[in-house]
């Protein structure tokens, strides 16, 4: 995740933290900002706000900073902290939700688990490889992602706006986040 | 897999991901899953592709820096923290140490003043509230310390979500701190001491819980109530589903609903769900028996396991709907019984009361002088009424009910304005008609308001106020009342007697104990300098007296603040709609401090 010129930036970042200057932990939050981000996301259980666990795992890595050895792994540090918030917050959306619901976030955090030997890494590379499967979407698809994800409207919504039922728009997300699926499997399966 | 359970999951998970799958397809999706590993492995990597995808687009649409703003925002907040780590740490390992032999954990500090002030305190329901928040104290500081991993590596962050506050307060009074005001933040993982009164919380999910005094209670993070002592009434509305009432013995998870707890001193808890749905669970903590609140919920050490995966599978966990109740006695194991629900207990709302008010800030000192505002909650709606919408009063009447010593009866400027009794018809907080007489007993037949005591007619002690029109009896308060009362005093503010002009057909005498807003209130503001007019002959037995006595001015040098209460018609017999004209006010006698009315304001 981190290449050696990273990792001697990190750890000179960290040297000044602990002397007293705080704005560096920024460079930590730059580098780690977007491997964390993607990793909770491929292992957060439904319900669970992964910039929410992603910010509290900076903010503790920071109070907890004098835990931390210099010159050793700072990111599997990291990492493991934010797999203790994860945790954390699983174990409480697990609380609260009802039984109907628990069953799904049980079966997605018992699978997501069974993966958890991959690394971090594998998880930001698909994020990556995500990106290039969406340019390659059509426009009429690439529709319905913006719609779905950055405006967030309800299918109602989206079934008004393209002229179609609510069964077809779901049709639709199901073939749209099944095509990239395959694409991201493909791509990843290649590079490695 | 076949095409037909193929066909099936795609419709299936793609009703769980927009989060549209009901009961029976829920059971279906995981029939399917759990017989096929291939479904479960696609459904894994639509899963992780929909999370990325949502990820993706943010990134797309806002980039990275807001994220790293507000990382860096909660980094520069904790810095503190930080900082002082390295002596935090020292001081756990001491504690650590202190914990290892057991009779000091019982000895663990108490600050100074309150030790004392708890062994003198000689109320039982005092003692009983200190004794629970004591205990509940030096539990959490045991599971802070507790949450330290094995590696050495603490497991618990502090929590990063917006704040609790303190959304309404009725007539709270709280042991060991001041009454918070209205919208101001609650501190998590405080234990707060309600000894009467109300307070309302209002969680950022949403979710608010009335809490009656008295009680002992704590905010924790992720929408969650911890009360250990009292009863607390909560409504949470479309999307707080999920809050949670921690209770020594229970945890009871909203499902959108109304419910209320009661934790009783006697390690009874009763729970009722007047709308919704509530799910209760056996509390988490082992400590539950010692009654201390349980570990928040970033303690990654609390047993899974304590939680059966099926509601109502076990006898720990019950679901409860509307109309229903239980009580759960945690003592010896969990046991449930059912209990006979009533709607009474449940409250929907604080009570009806004078809120707030505003007034104008004197120049010299920035203190309250004018009134222009008073905000009252009638019939469960706050109104705010300008000064100029209240009704006047016009003073009627006016007797002492004792003759020696000094008495001040006026507060005005430095030289009386027109008639002394007009001090009590403006808009001012430091002008007004004082020290009227009183009565231990409240008036059981109508006043004598037309005092001669050259004819040997003496009025009744007090004084008469008539409205400029008559005020109708509406939902909850009609009049606002305000007095002055001096800091420090023993009282929260002066008690006295309110009656008809006239006691009859079915009308009442009613004694006003408690200010809406008393000297605890934040609302209740400080006012600006008075002058005294102190009557140079003590005893005015008539209003005709009061307007030809002679006063000499003195100032004013404590610093005082204007109550204010609300006074409801219907307490004083009035039929909802019905009009009066006026009020007969005498002080209640139960100190030597007699009430100072600076300004009454019929509702319209």
């Amino acid at each position: 995740m981190t290449d050696t010129h990273d990792h001697h930036t990190i750890e000179e970042a960290l040297q000044k933290v602990r002397a007293g200057d705080v704005d560096e932990f920024e460079i930590v939050v730059r580098t780690f900002e977007r491997p964390m981000r993607a990793w909770l996301a491929g292992r957060a259980s439904p319900g669970i706000d992964i910039d929410e666990v992603a910010q509290r795992s900076f903010v503790a890595a920071f109070t907890r900073l004098d835990q931390y050895e210099p010159g050793t792994n700072f990111s599997a540090w990291l990492f493991s902290i934010a797999r203790y918030q994860l945790q954390t917050e699983a174990t409480r959306i697990r609380r609260v939700a009802d039984y109907r619901s628990r069953w799904a976030s049980d079966l997605l955090t018992r699978e997501l688990e069974r993966q958890q030997d991959e690394k971090p890494e594998l998880l930001e590379m698909r994020l990556e490889q995500l990106k290039h499967c969406l340019g390659f979407l059509e426009d009429s698809m690439r529709q319905f992602v913006d719609w779905r994800y950055r405006d967030e409207i309800s299918l109602e919504e989206m079934a008004e706006k393209s002229g179609r039922s609510v069964a077809a728009i779901k049709k639709q997300l199901w073939l749209l986040r099944n095509k990239l699926r395959e694409c991201v499997k493909m791509r990843t399966a290649a590079l490695e | 897999m076949n095409s037909d359970s193929r066909e099936q999951f795609e419709t299936l998970w793609t009703n769980f991901l927009e989060g549209e799958l009901d009961d029976a397809e829920t059971d279906l999706l995981r029939e399917l899953l759990t017989s096929d590993e291939e479904l479960r492995q696609m459904a894994i990597e639509l899963y992780q592709t929909h999370r990325l995808l949502g990820l993706l687009i943010q990134e797309e649409s806002t980039g990275n820096d807001g994220f790293i703003e507000g990382v860096m925002s909660e980094v520069l907040r904790h810095q503190e923290s930080f900082d002082s780590r390295a002596m935090k740490r020292v001081r756990e390992q001491a504690q650590a140490q202190s914990r290892s032999a057991p009779a000091l954990v019982r000895q663990r500090p108490v600050p100074s003043t309150w030790h004392r002030k708890w062994m003198t305190v000689s109320m039982m329901g005092i003692s009983l509230l200190m004794m629970i928040w004591l205990a509940g104290k030096v539990l959490r500081d045991d599971q802070r310390l507790a949450h330290r991993g094995n590696d050495g590596q603490s497991t618990t962050v502090e929590t990063v979500e917006p704040p609790v506050k303190f959304s309404r307060v009725a007539k709270a009074r709280f042991f060991g701190e001041l009454t918070p005001a209205a919208d101001s933040t609650v501190t998590l993982h405080q234990s707060y001491v309600l000894m009467s009164g109300m307070v309302e919380l209002l969680f950022p999910g949403g979710a608010q819980a009335i809490i009656e005094g008295p009680a002992v209670f704590e905010a924790q993070p992720d929408n969650c109530l911890a009360v250990n002592l009292g009863r607390c009434s909560v409504h949470a509305p479309d999307g707080a589903e999920g809050f949670r009432v921690e209770t020594p013995d229970t945890r009871v998870v909203d499902r959108g609903t109304r419910f209320t707890v009661d934790v009783s001193e006697f390690n009874e808890t009763k729970i009722q769900v007047v709308e919704g749905i509530a799910d209760i669970y056996k509390s988490a903590s082992p400590r539950s028996a010692s009654r201390g609140l349980r570990p928040d919920t970033l303690n990654l050490e609390v047993d899974e396991n304590e939680f059966a995966t099926t509601t109502g599978a076990r006898a720990e966990e019950v679901r409860l709907r509307s109309k229903e109740a239980i009580k759960v006695l945690a003592e010896s194991g969990f046991i449930v019984t059912p209990e006979v629900f009533d709607a009474q207990r449940h409250r929907m709302q604080l009570p009806d009361r004078v809120v707030s008010y505003t007034a104008t800030l004197n120049e010299a000192d920035g203190k309250s002088e004018l009134l222009e505002t008073v905000t009252v909650q009638r019939g469960g709606e706050e109104v705010t009424y300008a000064a100029d919408d209240l009704i006047p009063v016009e003073l009627i009447g006016f007797r002492v009910s004792r003759n020696q010593g000094r008495f001040d009866h006026v507060l005005g400027g430095e030289e009386l304005v027109g008639h002394p009794a007009q001090a009590l018809a403006d808009h001012s907080l430091v002008t007004g008609v004082i020290n009227p007489g009183g009565s231990v007993a409240s008036l059981q037949s109508s006043p004598v308001l037309n005092s001669d005591p050259e004819n040997n007619v003496l009025g009744t002690p007090g004084m008469a106020v008539r409205f400029a029109r008559p005020v109708k009896n509406g939902p909850g308060p009609d009049i606002v009342f305000f007095e002055i009362h001096p800091l420090p005093s023993p009282a929260d503010g002066d008690a006295f007697h309110v009656s008809p002009l006239q006691l009859t057909s079915g009308k009442k005498s009613h004694t006003i104990r408690e200010y809406d807003l008393s000297v605890n209130s934040p609302e209740a503001l400080p006012v600006t300098r008075m002058l005294a007019h102190e009557a140079e002959r003590g005893e005015i037995e008539s209003l005709a007296a009061l307007q030809k006595a002679k006063f000499s001015l003195r100032p004013v040098r404590l610093e005082y603040r204007a109550l204010a209460v609300g006074i409801d018609l219907s307490d004083l017999g009035y039929a909802p709609g019905e009009e009066a004209e006026g009020l007969f006010i005498q002080d209640a006698e139960d100190n030597d401090i007699y009430v100072d009315p600076v300004l009454i304001g019929g509702l319209p």
